[in-house]
């Protein structure tokens, strides 16, 4: 004598065509969630990498006090020291002119370690002719493309550089162009001027050891928070400032809160055309299924035992189904990010040429998260949509039995 | 005789009190081991009459008592197990559970009613024996013809021991050879102290029985005695 248990599975397994049915939509809507969610997230990855990988960094570490420099070597040391770093690297910003008198032009004089930029931004991806001022190139500089064209000067010449130094006098110099970089950003490579740290702390007449700033990279966007706290806890807060790239750029942080949430509409519509689509395949599933409860009421079952023969077909189509949607969603997600992510230029990000160091492929992530929403939404209305139309069916329909 | 059903002006009415009547002021006995045709037009209420006898649904006004037990009653969702082992039911068709073969559906029955402790299996297999069904007892519905079908519910109701047995146009869908094994498997449960009521349009069901009652518009129009064999 087949058990509950038992006829369950029996109506499960001799009605194959129903079961794929529903079993399909909550696979479907399983992929999707996750996947989609993964787009989400990967978005916002995305997004963070790109505006953080070149001047902004992950973690700034500056002076508490307003100080123009800090020493560099407590940081890079404590960075040294924190698992979630992935790199370090002193910068120091010098305001300048570059070009003689009568074509000068605004320019940043930055000193960078390049060395150090290799592992913490994309400065070395920027380089388009020569190379960046390294360690022992005294007097050299790398232009952006866009100030060596208004200055008339190219790799190999000389640009005469007037600044400002730490004690606000005016210096003189003239740097050797060793390169050329272009970030494709407007608003930088026309008065980018990099040169090594060491030129840069010479000529600003700065300590030794002085940076202005210490960018740190963390080794992904989800450990900003605990690259920081880590320096928190190893650098002396009365002499140094460390801040998120939330905290020193509040517009990025509510440009990247904007676009998520606006994901997040997205998904919420997703959410529901997935849900509305479980529900109705499962309630015309069940509803199909009202002559057979109806016999079932007719020969003795009660009410609650209908309903808990069909919570325990939802239970064993609803596991297999969730579990497959789940797992085919993480395979997915994996997939197209194991391939390289998708190329969002495709979809009408068409600007993206030229802009060095920003990443045009969007590549999704596989999070708990998704998981989570995709078991917990489809669920839940899996179970709903069994449950109450077979409660309905269950109470009402013994009578119908008779009628046909 | 004393009786062993008891309904007194039964009435349903759908829809509210300005409603349409199906079923107005009916009243009858039957007394146990008793087969009563019930016959009449479609629409007359011979479905919802047995639908009230069979505890599936309350009457609008009226009351049937079964064994001295009010059968409205058993209407409550709570009482379908007990209902289900002092009535049994035969549908015209449809009545099976496609996913079980006919001795599960038979023994499922069988369980819901008294339990696994009341030998379901054997139970079933002495009933379906008892209808010429035993080498068919693992076939499923839909590998039955529609004779073999009805008369596995039948066995499904013979399993039960019921008090008294409703069947609604139970051989409508059958040839005459599949109706009269059908009906013999009736008249073997009324020999054996079970009431049985068949409603039907077919005569040479309504001569197998030992009292006709015809309904008309929700009323009783007729009582009469078995039809006499041509």
């Amino acid at each position: 004598m087949p058990s509950l248990t038992r006829v369950a599975v029996r109506n499960v397994l001799s009605t194959p065509r129903r079961a794929l049915i529903t079993s399909g939509a909550v696979i479907v809507g399983c992929t999707a969630i996750v996947f989609m969610v993964g787009m989400n997230l990967g978005f916002a990855e995305m997004e963070v990498s790109n505006a953080v990988g070149l001047m902004l960094g992950h973690v700034q570490v500056d002076s508490a006090r307003g100080a123009r420099t800090v020493p560099a070597g407590p940081v890079l040391a404590a960075a040294a020291e924190v698992a979630e770093v992935a790199g370090a690297a002193p910068r120091l910003e010098i305001p300048a002119l570059a070009g003689a008198p009568g074509q000068a032009r605004g320019a940043m004089l930055l000193g960078v370690d390049a060395e150090r930029e290799a592992s913490t931004s994309l400065f070395p991806r920027l380089v388009v002719d020569g190379k960046l001022p390294g360690a022992n190139d005294g007097d050299a500089v790398a232009l952006g493309a866009p100030l060596a064209e208004q200055l008339h000067v190219k790799v190999g010449d000389q640009v005469p550089i007037g600044f400002l130094t730490l004690s606000d006098d005016l210096g003189r110099a003239r740097l050797r162009v060793v390169g050329l970089v272009r970030s494709g950003s407007e608003d930088l490579d026309p008065r980018l001027a990099l040169v090594s740290i060491a030129t840069a702390r010479r000529l600003y007449e700065s300590p030794p050891d002085g940076t202005g700033k210490v960018v740190i990279k963390a080794r992904a966007n989800a450990e900003t928070d605990a690259a920081a706290g880590a320096l928190r806890g190893r650098l002396d807060p009365g002499v140094y400032r460390v801040r998120t790239w939330r905290e020193v750029s509040p517009f990025l942080r509510g440009l990247v809160s904007f676009q998520y949430g606006s994901v997040n509409v997205v998904l919420v519509i997703l959410y529901v055309i997935v849900g509305l689509s479980v529900a109705a395949v499962q309630v015309i599933g069940i509803l199909q299924r009202t002559r057979e409860f109806g016999v079932l009421s007719a020969i003795g079952f009660t009410p609650s035992r209908v309903l808990r023969l069909v919570a325990l077909e939802t239970l064993l189509v609803g596991t297999v189904a969730v579990g497959i949607g789940l797992v085919l969603g993480v395979a997915v997600t994996a997939l197209v990010n194991r391939l390289g992510g998708i190329d969002v230029r495709w979809a009408g990000a068409e600007n993206l040429e030229g802009m060095i160091g920003v990443d045009p492929y969007l590549r999704p992530l596989v999070s708990r998260y998704g998981l989570a929403m995709a078991a917990g939404l489809v669920a839940p209305i899996l179970g709903l949509g069994g449950v109450l139309p077979a409660l309905r069916a269950a109470r009402m329909i013994a009578m119908d039995v008779l009628r046909y | 005789m004393s009786a062993l059903l008891e309904a007194e002006g039964l009435t349903r009415i759908y829809g509210g009190p300005e409603g349409r009547v199906a079923l107005a002021d009916v009243s009858l006995e039957m007394a146990a081991g008793e087969m009563v045709g019930l016959a009449g037009p479609s629409g007359s209420g011979k479905t919802t009459l047995i639908t009230l006898l069979g505890g599936l649904e309350p009457p609008t006004s009226g009351r049937a008592t079964l064994d001295g037990e009010d059968v409205a009653a058993l209407s409550a969702p709570g009482q379908a197990r007990k209902r289900a082992s002092l009535i049994g039911l035969v549908f015209q068709t449809h009545n099976l559970l496609a996913a079980l073969d006919a001795e599960e559906n038979v023994a499922l029955a069988v369980e819901t009613a008294f339990g696994k402790k009341s030998d379901p299996g054997g139970r079933a297999r002495e009933a379906l024996a008892a209808l010429g069904l035993e080498s068919r007892r693992h076939q499923r519905p839909g590998e039955l013809s529609l004779g073999e079908q009805q008369r596995v519910a039948v066995a499904r109701a013979i399993a039960m021991r019921p008090k008294l047995l409703l069947a609604d146009e139970p051989t409508a869908s059958l040839d005459w050879e599949s109706a009269a094994g059908v009906l013999d498997a009736l008249s073997a449960l009324a020999s054996r102290g079970c009431a049985v009521m068949i409603a039907t349009h077919d005569e040479r069901c309504l001569r197998r029985v030992q009292r006709t009652i015809t309904l008309r518009d929700g009323r009783i129009q007729a009582e009469r005695s078995a039809l006499p064999n041509p």
